[in-house]
């Protein structure tokens, strides 16, 4: 009985949002990306985010809104969308097991992220400034520049190329061996300066969200195409950043191919949460070819932007809203 | 073939011709390669530009490549000058083939199907293209 209630008045309602929520607010995204009134890449990462929020802000807020009037036994009142509702219905009752089991694995990944972090840190510990005199001497200039505080480094033994932030209070910027060993100043500095981007846009923690919230979302395949795109432009928005603050672009654009052509190939990456310097070839050559053609760095307009973002999530919520 | 012994120690993690040879074994070859024929005190205030290192170390190495057969030596006056025994591009076919060849006389199959698939990945073609022409624009001073 409780199981049924469970089933009715919570995981309905929720697989409806998620599976109807994600697909307006996507094909919105989508529209407004391509007639560009997002211009810069921090705005497209933004905007991405919404498909992963609002179907969690209008399930939440369907109660205090008094809208909570789908009715899998009952009239529904507006009678030509009824099938989502029974949709729904069906659906909760396959996925619900599955979702409870996402739940639970959503979180252990998270405590798991976060006690690999530890262990990261415990293994290889903290990089000492004399051992690594040529890498702290370009981070302190960075961090001059960029005015932050300077971040802990950890080095790993590793002779091919890594590079990731991870850590959400005190974050820590990771590299491989191999990575500095193989990069000249220029490059080096470019690698250094988008981790501090991560640092500064507090990625780590946004990624964690998402990815948990991606984990949860497991049944609708959209997520994960919105995940893709989140993560490029995201991404991007920190390739801008090191280009602004170091105005090297092509070293940047030389320092992705030489650590994509030295990254051991692992599929390992994509199960850590913390954004990495280099994830697969199809960003990367978005990434690098941006670079060589000089679109990086476009501005996105003060006013317009934040309007059309609003106004994107106010539309998707009332089309949600409508629809159940 | 003479290359064998150079490649016996192949280091995949690392990039150009510092996979088969030592870090100052791989400038000192691509600064010969370049300029064709050479002295130790040539190369040693080329490289001394972007690193720090002594004029003997430079000769070592020099006459370490001259009896492994890469360089020629040749009297000039007071100095030796140095040539290359093999172009750039004939040594670059070489350790291919002899690394290659390695793979596939113990692995045949994995190797024929990851080149297989590598030559079909249409993002690798693109960004050894791009990276073509990023090399070309700092070697103009772009940054």
């Amino acid at each position: 009985m409780l199981y049924k209630q469970l089933l009715e008045n919570y995981i309905h309602p929720f697989i409806i949002y998620v599976l109807i929520g994600t697909l307006i607010s996507y094909i919105l995204c989508r529209i407004l990306v391509r007639v560009r009134i997002f211009r810069s890449a921090k705005w497209r990462a933004m905007v991405y985010s919404i498909p992963f929020v609002v179907p969690f802000a209008a399930y939440f807020l369907r109660k205090p809104l008094l809208l909570n009037r789908c009715f899998v036994f009952g009239d529904h009142p507006i009678a030509s969308t009824s099938w989502v509702c029974t949709g729904g219905s069906v659906l909760a009752a396959i996925l619900t097991p599955l979702l409870m089991a996402s739940v639970v694995y959503a979180v252990f990944r998270a405590v798991l992220s976060f006690a690999a972090c530890r262990k990261f840190i415990k293994t290889y510990g903290y990089a000492d400034r004399a051992e690594h005199l040529r890498l702290f001497l370009i981070l302190e200039s960075l961090c001059a520049k960029a005015e932050v505080r300077m971040p802990r480094v950890v080095v790993t033994t590793n002779r091919f190329a890594r590079a990731f932030t991870m850590g959400f209070r005190y974050q820590v910027i990771v590299l491989s061996h191999g990575l500095i060993k193989n990069l000249d100043d220029d490059e080096l500095e470019t690698v250094l300066a988008h981790e501090l981007g991560h640092i500064v846009r507090n990625d780590s923690l946004t990624n964690s969200i998402i990815v948990f919230l991606r984990d949860i979302m497991f049944f609708t395949p959209l997520i994960f195409y919105v995940f893709r795109d989140y993560s490029s432009e995201k991404e991007k928005a920190t390739d801008d950043y090191a280009i602004q603050l170091t105005g090297k672009p092509m070293a940047f654009a030389q320092a992705l191919i030489k650590v994509w052509k030295m990254s051991p190939g692992s599929r390992i990456e994509n199960a850590v949460p913390f954004p990495a310097f280099v994830s697969h070839a199809g960003i990367l050559d978005q990434r690098v070819e941006r670079l060589v053609q000089g679109d990086f760095c476009v501005l996105g307009n003060r006013l317009s932007s934040p309007l059309a973002f609003s106004i994107l999530v106010m539309i998707s919520m009332a089309l949600l809203y409508y629809l159940c | 073939m003479f290359l064998s012994k150079e490649i016996s120690d192949f280091k995949p993690h690392k990039t150009g011709f510092k996979k088969v040879f030592g870090d100052l074994e791989a400038d000192i070859m691509k600064i010969i390669w370049k300029s064709e024929e050479v002295t130790v005190r040539e190369v040693y205030e080329e490289l001394k530009l972007e690193k720090k290192l002594a004029y003997t170390t430079v000769m070592t190495i020099m006459n370490r490549l001259a009896e492994k057969n890469l360089l020629k030596r040749e009297s000039r006056g007071n100095a030796f000058a140095y040539t290359p025994t093999i172009s750039e591009n004939d040594f670059a076919t070489q350790v291919v083939s002899e690394v290659l060849d390695g793979l596939l006389e113990d692995f045949a199959d994995p190797a024929l199907s990851h080149i297989v698939e590598s030559l079909s990945s249409k993002d690798s073609q693109k960004l050894n293209r791009l990276e073509q022409l990023i090399q070309e624009r700092r070697a103009k001073g772009e940054g």
